[in-house]
């Protein structure tokens, strides 16, 4: 009696199952994905092809095993929703009558107060999407204007890592896709948005320690050169002060790997609305966590419109 | 198919009679090819144990060895890694394998010669993976970091060894069919589809966008999985049984475990809230669950077959190895069910508990010792050295996940 046929037959079979399953259905349904719908702004689709620069880094990034240590995968568990008035319109009882069936628990008074108050005001915070829905419903007939903001919500995005989870979008034009496994560092997803100034990536990764003073990640010297200070200092020279400082009469300036890997680091930006993320971007005045920073570099256009 | 193996039913690894090649016979055939990869493996055990002793120090001295590209953390971690799958887990499997291949057929090892012509070659193509690693050339994939110029090699060299493998089991002379013998089988034909697929679609002809990360999520669930944990199996139910001088409690157990395994088994890996369509991680947690049959069906079958064998345990050395082999691959086993729900991985993901996890499996196949190859030294070599690997290993992550 002869298994070895069989269980070749058999074995394939499996085999052939989860390559079909894993393998080739993704490509099928993947493979020919096209950039989509910026929801946010129309005029340009999602995603654009990284600057060279930074797909240069991203080769870097890949030599040097960045994503041992970093993943780039936001993760979301859910979506909370919150009501903000507008604009009360003119039939201010109806609108009174309507914000006390919304929230139950509110006194006239204070109802009178939102709405005599300076727009736009808070109604319903970290809501469900049906509590949302209602509130809208009832305030709509009275004639005021109000607006459902959609919050992505999860321990990623409560780190401040990222606004929304990532899709297989934002990957679409990377060659090679380094999602990572594991955080000994922070994920990286969305560091383009988080830290956007390119002089504390290049401090950080000369020390890390400069910026961040437990950091366990490596320093980079070795994409930096130490020079001899010239007629006059270099402009690009890193500034150092205090116990970092190098020795007189020498400088720290990047080198073009160190710049490509920034402008890459840079890049990494996961907060453009599409259709499998629908997010409220956040304007200007209900903002809560956009970096204060003020030399950051020109935000790109997909990022930066107000929905 | 069921009636014909269910009357293999009592029988003891090496059963029935036959024109067979005496066990010497069959030693003296399998001696050289085998020592040369399990030498070679011990080679890469330390030279990875040294890599991970670097890697981990980094954690404490983050300016240790800074100054030089070749030795930084991104790069001396997956050097490490694939030392030790390539280098070490890979070329222990197949030297076991072959032994077992030829022992289980009673039959003399084809082509010794080409054996260790490919071994060499193996140990070429991982050498210069690992180089290549260092100087930066990596692909960026994990498992799968060797450039573009090693992963061929390492496949050329599969085939030298594993078509005299295959050819060695066409000629058994034992006409029974043991239940390592499957996993064997599975295993030997397993590595060149999931290894070719991984290297074509991710580095000589990538697919587009998070695919990439899909298909390398596949390929390793399939090497650690099926690969390292079919040949490991074999091992377990070759050697349980043997060392204990007990009959398999239960060939159908068996059988059903193999199926169930190699069903469910190729579809794990995918994590819950990857940048993926939903249905991949779902399809994969339900895969992943359904591996609780064959293990299930495996902790049965072993635990019955030991039952009663405590006492030769402490006596036994080599019993030992392979019931600590046992147990990690059950445990590894079991965490990787328990991981693939959501609420549990939502906490353990990125942290250093899915490498730990996959380091269970590997000790699993690494149990695998030398033997009756001949050489007392060399196996007590051998042993020290697996037992060394487990002594730094575990310490070093069991630290340093404390220490996250």
């Amino acid at each position: 009696m002869n298994h070895g046929p069989l269980i070749f037959l058999g074995v394939f079979f499996a085999l052939t199952l989860s390559w079909f399953g894993l393998v080739f259905e993704p490509q099928l349904q993947l493979g020919n994905a096209q950039p989509t719908t910026n929801l946010v702004n129309a005029a340009q689709l999602y995603p654009q092809m990284r600057p060279g620069q930074a797909r240069q880094g991203l080769d870097v990034y890949r030599s040097l095993g960045c994503a041992a240590c970093h993943s780039q995968q936001i993760g979301q568990t859910g979506r909370t929703y919150d009501v903000t008035l507008t604009d009360p319109g003119t039939n201010r009882a109806e609108v009174i009558a309507a914000l006390l069936k919304v929230r139950p628990r509110a006194t006239a008074t204070e109802a009178e107060k939102l709405v005599a108050g300076p727009m736009p005001q808070a109604i319903l915070k970290d809501v469900a999407h049906v509590a949302a829905t209602n509130a809208m419903a009832k305030l709509e007939p009275t004639g005021a204007k109000a607006e459902v903001k959609i919050i992505p919500t999860g321990p990623d995005i409560a780190r401040g890592w990222g606004k929304r989870r990532s899709v297989a979008e934002d990957f679409l034009f990377d060659q090679p896709v380094m999602l990572g496994s594991q955080r000994i560092g922070p994920d990286l997803a969305d560091v383009g948005s988080r830290l956007p100034v390119a002089n504390w990536h290049l401090l950080h990764l000369y020390n890390p320690q400069i910026v961040v003073s437990k950091s366990v990640m490596p320093p980079y010297r070795f994409l930096f050169e130490k020079r001899k200070i010239g007629r006059e200092p270099s402009p690009d020279a890193l500034k150092l002060a205090g116990n970092f400082a190098t020795e007189p009469g020498c400088e720290i300036v990047p080198t073009d790997e160190a710049r490509q890997l920034v402008a890459y680091l840079l890049s990494l930006r996961a907060d453009t609305v599409i259709f499998e993320t629908p997010m409220t971007v956040a304007t200007a005045n209900v903002s809560t966590n956009t970096p204060a920073a003020t030399n950051a570099p020109a935000a790109q256009t997909t990022n930066s419109v107000v929905k | 198919m069921i009636a014909t193996s269910s009357s293999a039913h009592t029988v003891s690894p090496e059963p029935g009679s036959g024109p067979v090649a005496p066990p010497a016979d069959i030693d003296a055939s399998c001696r050289v090819p085998v020592m040369v990869l399990l030498a070679c493996a011990a080679v890469w055990l330390v030279v990875a144990s040294v890599f991970g002793l670097i890697a981990s120090l980094k954690f404490h001295a983050p300016n240790l060895l800074a100054d030089c590209p070749w030795l930084t953390y991104g790069r001396v971690q997956p050097a490490q890694m694939n030392a030790l799958i390539y280098g070490f887990a890979a070329q222990a499997a197949l030297g076991i394998a072959l032994w077992m291949i030829a022992r289980l057929g009673r039959t003399l090892l084809v082509q010794p010669g080409y054996i260790v012509v490919g071994a060499l070659l193996w140990n070429v193509g991982v050498k210069l993976g690992v180089f290549g690693i260092l100087i930066g050339d990596t692909t960026g994939y994990e498992w799968l970091e060797m450039p573009g110029y090693a992963s061929p090699i390492l496949f050329a060299a599969y085939a030298i060894i594993g078509i005299p493998a295959l050819l060695t089991f066409h000629h058994r002379r034992e006409p029974m069919l043991y239940v390592s013998q499957w996993f064997l089988l599975a295993a030997l034909f397993w590595f060149p589809w999931i290894y070719s697929t991984a290297n074509l679609l991710l580095i000589f002809f990538p697919v587009r966008g998070v695919l990439q990360a899909v298909v390398d999520w596949w390929y390793v669930n399939n090497l650690s999985q099926i690969w390292l944990g079919f040949i490991g199996l074999a091992a377990i139910f070759y050697f349980l049984p043997k060392l204990t001088a007990r009959p398999l409690y239960s060939n159908y157990l068996a059988i059903l475990a193999f199926w169930a395994l190699a069903l469910s088994g190729g579809w794990g890996g995918i994590h819950s809230g990857a940048p993926v369509p939903a249905w991949m991680p779902s399809l994969s947690t339900v895969f992943t669950v359904l591996t609780a049959i064959p293990l299930i069906a495996i902790t049965i079958n072993l635990n019955r077959t030991f039952t009663g064998a405590m006492a030769k345990l402490k006596k036994s050395l080599p019993l030992k190895f392979v019931v600590f082999g046992a147990v990690a691959y059950l445990l590894a086993g079991a965490l990787a069910i328990v991981s693939a729900f959501p609420q549990f991985s939502q906490i353990t993901h990125f942290t250093l508990f899915t490498p730990a996890r996959t380091q269970l499996f590997r000790r699993c196949s690494s149990k695998t010792n030398g033997r009756r190859l001949g050489s007392p030294a060399l196996t007590s070599l051998w042993r020290r050295l697996a037992s060394c690997s487990t002594s730094v290993h575990f310490p070093s992550e069991a630290f340093c996940k404390g220490w996250r």
